[in-house]
């Protein structure tokens, strides 16, 4: 109390000289009316300024939000287009249950290198959200990866971009296939070796999955040819492909989940033994 | 030292009631010139007893300038302006402090301390309050053109007849 008293006493002057102006001030926005004008046009502008500016920022802090909720709507839209596909391929089921082989489940990249030579990503989607080894891994334009380790919460996926990565795919139109590899350093573009040298392909020809390996499903989009060659003593081409994704610009992705992975595998297992 | 008060008083009330009756009705208008406007009620302010307590200055310029205001049918605009001449003062007579000191008793008259520290004294003072009244009273710095020059001729025009107030009444009045 003393202390307010002596702040008081000290700045006494300015206080009361600060509070005139702001009766004046008041007086003058309230009771003339041009000045009120000025002031409420004034205030107007400002606002609206401030006002929108803050609807930016929280659209902004939205941002998040709306991603996961399109990703997870991408994710049921892919169902339907891929299984449409499928469907004619298993028509021999009946059981409308199983028709749906294949099921996508939405996943955030949360780790990646892009410029070693065996790179590796990892996914914030574990085994608790139904993640599981050798699972394809898919973007919206093209193909990523297969996941090697899950954990509870984390999954590791060996991407294009790695030496080990072998895909299995063909070119479209064309039932021939091939394994696509990265050879060079260059994460755009690929190999693809084992085409057979009497396939008619051309610059330009789309490369998709081939869909034998049971871990993408058939006809997924991975890039285009832009150059080929036969080796010398060779009976193949050696033919590079530019991916259709940018794997260094990729935020989400989507495991692909499919259901009669464990029957093929079975079946074909059978043939060794 | 009651002296003083009621000389304040006398000289608050006469130059109230001459700024309102008037100076009020004296405007200099040729065609679109019309930027000369008579304040002398400052003075008020400027007059008070140099130990008059800061806080009443500043209570008094904000009476004062209300019963302007109610002359000129504004509300606030001229005791903002007076108030703010009156925070300032303070500082201005600290900054014109003579080298022999003030005599704290008396008000800063012309005939007290002479012709050129009144001249340099009432003209900082009149050129702030009227600056600090016409961009109030415009409320807008697009008027800024307008606001320079009301201030300009209204302030040589303000200071003649402060002048000539002050060499009439040699008498503390």
């Amino acid at each position: 109390m003393k202390n307010i008293l002596l702040i008081f006493i000290k700045y006494g002057t300015h206080l009361l000289f600060i509070a005139l102006q702001i009766i004046c001030f008041t007086l003058i926005i309230n009771r003339n009316k041009v000045h009120g004008d000025i002031y409420e046009n004034t205030k107007s502008i400002f606002f609206e300024k401030f006002n929108d500016n803050v609807d930016q920022l929280s659209d902004y802090l939205k941002l998040d939000e709306q991603n996961d909720s399109l990703v997870r709507e991408n994710a049921k839209l892919m169902d339907i287009i891929i299984n449409q596909n499928s469907t004619t391929l298993i028509d021999t089921l009946t059981d409308t249950l199983l028709l749906q082989q294949y099921s996508f489940i939405p996943a955030e990249i949360c780790n990646k290198t892009i410029h070693l030579r065996n790179n590796y990503f990892t996914l914030c989607t574990g085994s608790m959200d139904g993640a599981k080894p050798m699972m394809g891994v898919i973007s919206a334009e093209g193909i990523v990866g297969i996941t090697t380790r899950v954990s509870d919460h984390y999954s590791i996926v060996i991407p294009l971009l790695h030496s080990q990565s072998r895909i299995s795919a063909s070119i479209r139109g064309l039932d021939f296939f091939g394994n696509l590899v990265w050879k060079e350093s260059n994460p755009r573009v690929m190999t693809l070796e084992a085409v057979p040298k009497h396939a008619p392909i051309s610059i330009g020809d789309m490369v998709v999955t081939s869909g034998y390996s049971s871990i993408f499903p058939k006809n997924l989009p991975i890039g285009a040819i832009i150059s080929f060659e036969i080796a010398k003593g060779s009976s193949n081409y050696v033919i590079d492909v530019e991916l259709f994704n940018d794997l260094n610009n990729l935020s989400y992705a989507y495991l692909v989940n499919n259901k009669l992975k464990a029957e093929k595998l079975k079946l074909e297992n059978n043939i060794n033994e | 030292m009651n002296s003083l008060v009621t000389k304040s008083v006398i000289r608050a009330v006469l130059l109230i009631l001459l700024q309102g009756l008037v100076f009020r009705r004296i405007a200099f208008q040729m065609g679109d010139f019309a930027f000369i406007h008579l304040f002398i009620y400052p003075l008020i302010i400027l007059l008070l007893p140099i130990r008059t307590p800061k806080i009443l200055q500043i209570a008094i310029a904000f009476m004062v300038g209300l019963s302007i205001d109610a002359f000129y049918s504004s509300y606030g605009i001229h005791a903002s302006a007076l108030v703010f001449t009156a925070y300032i003062r303070n500082f201005i007579i600290k900054l014109l402090e003579p080298h022999s000191g003030y005599n704290v008793d008396e008000s800063p008259t012309l005939s007290k301390l002479g012709f050129s520290w009144f001249l340099s004294f009432a003209s900082i003072l009149f050129f702030i309050h009227l600056f600090f009244y016409f961009s109030v009273e415009a409320f807008s710095f697009v008027f800024f053109f307008e606001i320079l020059m009301n201030t300009i001729f209204s302030f040589i025009a303000s200071i003649l007849i402060v002048m000539l107030y002050q060499l009439i009444f040699r008498s503390d009045y």
